[in-house]
Formats: structure tokens, C-alpha cells, sequence
């Protein structure tokens, strides 16, 4: 079995303070599994972990294939698609602007970053800048970078939270694009409902625990 | 995508950005300007000392308002904006690259305006070989920009980041500011200015070496 993520006992600790205990976790090939938990379980610091953006204080894991840790973590990073609550947009930029900064840092085109906002249906607000959209439209342009530059391993925090219903097909088409090339997700959400529809299989994260078959 | 196409790209997101929210034009620039302003006022009807201050206040305030420009785009500067680049594959040694070319090019902007200003307020002593000066504010600028932008990357997660890096620019930028004072009172007297010249190129060399050195290591230091 080809697994995309395959932590064992990991840990992580900040200033002393430990965050996510003995975390074991794998994701295969075409799998999208859904980590679930209260505010403060840990979620985002696991998701950080696997987008290899935060190191692990014990334990191992690999991502992609290369060992966490590992001087090779950044040859997998552009292989990583990762959309946080908070998306990462440029607040003076207009929303079409920071999609052609990833076009332009990834080689591609100004009609593929065009193409990637009207995805999302927000062709008609290209010109507004990111700090005067609501939060549910600098999300859906957190979603257009992720279509803008497909990952293997797509990383979706909260991937509810500030979308109406009208995007909900978004994030499924997103989730169905990685997984059919091969590629997989986690989606971590505070709201276990949220996550039921997208994701193979739930596991909950407590007090920095993981619960389930992981 | 090549290293020099990466800078090109953080460069002008960089100046994008900056076009956008207009932080050195409509905030600093002004406030510098103000400072300028206020030197002449307190010092009162003293032309000759007023001349002959005109150079040395133009590089104090050059450094400290400047570190505000070289320092603006930190304090805007969002995790997950960084977290997206660094997951896209940019080369830390290009970004950095790039963020220090972004900020010498307003830093050298914004050393036009106040040095402009400062003729106008300070009429300071006419200056023998005039254009040197222009190379000595390039190499002052770059050396800020890449102090600061250095300064940026070290202090990464510190919850105290934007009161500290000033501080930690400040002193290190000493010999930037001998550098450039030095040369320009060379310049005043007529004498040679090689051994300022060479003070501020080593400089920015050493700064250059050390940034792209440590591109790499501090951004995994930061995750």
C-alpha cells in the first residue's frame, strides 16, 4: 500500500507546552480522511505537521515519501496544497492580483488564474481587493490557488467555515479532482457533520489525541 | 522556474503590494519630511549651522525612516501568506532576493524625496563630485534593505518580532551610516572617498552572503 502520510507516535510540543501527543496517522492514495475535535484539540498544528510547515518534536512520519524532518521536505512541498481558516491572500491585492502571483511563482498563465477565480464564481470581483471581500470570498480564493495549482495532498482546515452552500460543490470537486490524480486529502473541522459527506473515514483528535482506526 | 524569475515575481508582488497600500508615500515619506521640517525650526535663524547639519541629519533621518520602509512589509506580512509561498517551492534565497530588491528600490525612492527635501530646507554645502553621492545612497540602501529583510526572517515567530528586529537593525547598521556620512563629508572636503566606498560594498557584500546563506536555514527554522 502506497501511503501519502504515514506519521507513527508523533509529537509535538511548543515552548515545553505539548500540543499533539503519540499522533499515528496514515493517508493512502485516493483517500480523503476527516480528523474531527474541540477548539484547542490540536487540529491545525496536525495539519501543519503533514504540510511539513511545522516539525515534529518526537516521533517520525513521512510525507510524500520523504521522512519529516528530512533535508528532501522541501522537494514535496509544491506537491502540497494547504488552505488554512485564514486564507492567504494579500489584503491590498486585488483578489485576481494574488492569483497571478501564484500563476507567476508556478509558471502558469494570466487565463489559467482567470480561469481558476471564475471556478469559484468570483470572475465578477477579479478587481476588488482581498481586505473589502467578505471572508467566504477570500476563501472561495483560497480554493481557486488550490485549482490554480491541483496538489497530491490537499490540506483543508475548516473547509466549511465561511462558505455558503453554493461553494459546498467546490470544495467537492476539489477533493474529487486530487483524489481521482491519485493524490489525497485531510480535512480537519471542529464540526464533525461538516466533514461526514466528504471524507472516507473520521477520526477524532482530543486534547492533542488521536481516537479511531487510524 | 529559474532563480532570477522567482526574484523577479517576489520583487513585484512585493512593489505591488506596496502600490497598493501606499505605506512609504503616504505615511512615512510625509512623517520624514515632517522631521526634516522640524530641525530648522528648533535650531532657529543659524544659516551656517543649518548648512552645515543639512548632510548629516539627511542620512539620520535616511536611517531611521528608512528602517521603517525596509521594515513595512514584516509588519503587514501574514503567516499564511508566507505558509503558501514557502509550500509553492520558492527558493528562500530567491525570495529573500527578491524582498531586498522590492525594498531598495523604495528605499531608494524614498532617499530621493528627503534628499531633495533636505537641499530645499537645509541648503547644505555644495557637495565636489555630487554624483558620487547618488552611488553612496544606492549602497546605503541596499544594505538597509537587506539588514532589515534579514532582520525579518531571524525574528520569525518571536512574539515581541516588531519591536525587536528594529533593534537589532539599528546597531548593525552603524557602519552603513559611517559609511555613508564618511563618504559624504569626503565628498564636502574634496578628499577620496575610496575607503568609505569599500566600508559600505563589504557591507552589503558580507549582508548579501550571510542572507542567502541563511535563506534556507531559517525558513525551516521557522516551521
Amino acid at each position: 500500500m502506497n501511503h501519502l502520510v504515514e506519521l507513527h507516535d508523533v509529537d509535538v510540543a511548543v515552548d515545553l507546552v505539548p500540543i499533539i501527543s503519540a499522533v499515528s496517522l496514515h493517508v493512502d492514495q485516493g483517500e480523503c480522511v476527516g480528523i474531527q475535535g474541540p477548539n484547542g484539540a490540536g487540529k491545525t498544528t496536525l495539519l501543519r505537521v503533514i504540510a511539513t510547515l511545522l516539525a515534529p518534536t518526537g516521533g517520525s512520519g513521512s510525507v510524500l515519501g520523504v521522512e519529516l524532518g528530512s533535508k528532501e521536505v522541501p522537494s514535496v512541498r509544491p506537491q502540497i496544497g494547504l488552505a488554512g481558516h485564514l486564507p492567504a491572500l494579500a489584503g491590498p491585492l486585488t483578489l485576481i492580483e494574488n492569483l497571478l502571483v501564484v500563476a507567476r511563482l508556478t509558471g502558469r498563465t494570466k487565463d489559467d488564474a482567470a480561469a481558476a477565480l471564475a471556478r469559484v464564481g468570483l470572475a465578477g470581483a477579479a478587481g476588488r481587493a482581498a481586505d473589502r471581500c467578505s471572508h467566504g470570498m477570500r476563501r472561495r480564493t483560497d480554493l481557486a490557488r488550490l485549482f490554480l495549482v491541483p496538489p497530491r495532498l490537499l490540506l483543508l482546515d475548516e473547509p466549511q467555515a465561511g462558505l455558503d452552500s453554493s461553494a459546498q460543490p467546490m470544495v467537492e470537486e476539489l477533493i474529487r479532482q486530487v483524489r481521482s490524480g491519485g493524490g489525497g486529502a485531510v480535512l480537519v473541522s471542529h464540526d464533525a457533520s461538516g466533514l461526514s459527506g466528504l471524507a472516507d473515514r473520521m477520526l477524532t483528535l482530543r486534547s492533542g489525541a488521536l481516537e479511531g482506526a487510524t | 522556474m529559474t532563480f532570477w524569475r522567482q526574484v523577479r515575481a517576489i520583487t513585484s508582488y512585493e512593489l505591488l503590494i506596496e502600490r497598493r497600500s501606499g505605506e512609504t508615500w503616504s505615511i512615512i515619506t510625509p512623517f520624514a519630511a515632517a522631521a526634516l521640517m522640524t530641525i530648522p525650526l528648533a535650531i532657529g535663524i543659524n544659516l551656517p549651522l543649518i548648512s552645515s547639519i543639512g548632510w548629516p541629519i539627511f542620512w539620520s533621518i535616511a536611517l531611521l525612516f528608512g528602517m521603517q520602509v525596509a521594515w513595512r512589509h514584516v509588519s503587514g506580512e501574514r503567516n499564511a501568506m508566507r505558509d503558501a509561498i514557502t509550500l509553492l517551492g520558492v527558493d528562500p534565497a530567491a525570495r529573500f532576493t527578491g524582498r531586498v530588491v522590492a525594498s531598495g528600490v523604495l528605499l531608494s525612492g524614498f532617499m530621493l524625496v528627503i534628499g531633495v527635501l533636505t537641499v530645499f530646507l537645509y541648503t547644505p554645502d555644495e557637495l565636489n563630485r555630487w554624483p558620487w553621492l547618488i552611488v553612496v545612497g544606492l549602497l546605503f540602501a541596499a544594505g538597509l534593505a537587506q539588514l532589515a529583510t534579514l532582520a525579518s526572517d531571524l525574528t520569525i515567530g518571536l512574539g515581541a518580532r516588531s519591536s525587536l528586529a528594529p533593534l537589532l537593525v539599528a546597531p548593525l547598521a552603524l557602519p552603513l551610516l559611517i559609511g555613508a556620512a564618511q563618504a559624504t563629508d569626503s565628498l564636502l572636503r574634496s578628499a577620496g572617498i575610496l575607503p568609505w566606498l569599500l566600508t559600505l560594498v563589504l557591507a552589503n557584500l558580507l549582508l548579501a552572503i550571510v542572507g542567502v546563506l541563511t535563506a534556507r536555514p531559517l525558513q525551516e527554522a521557522a516551521t
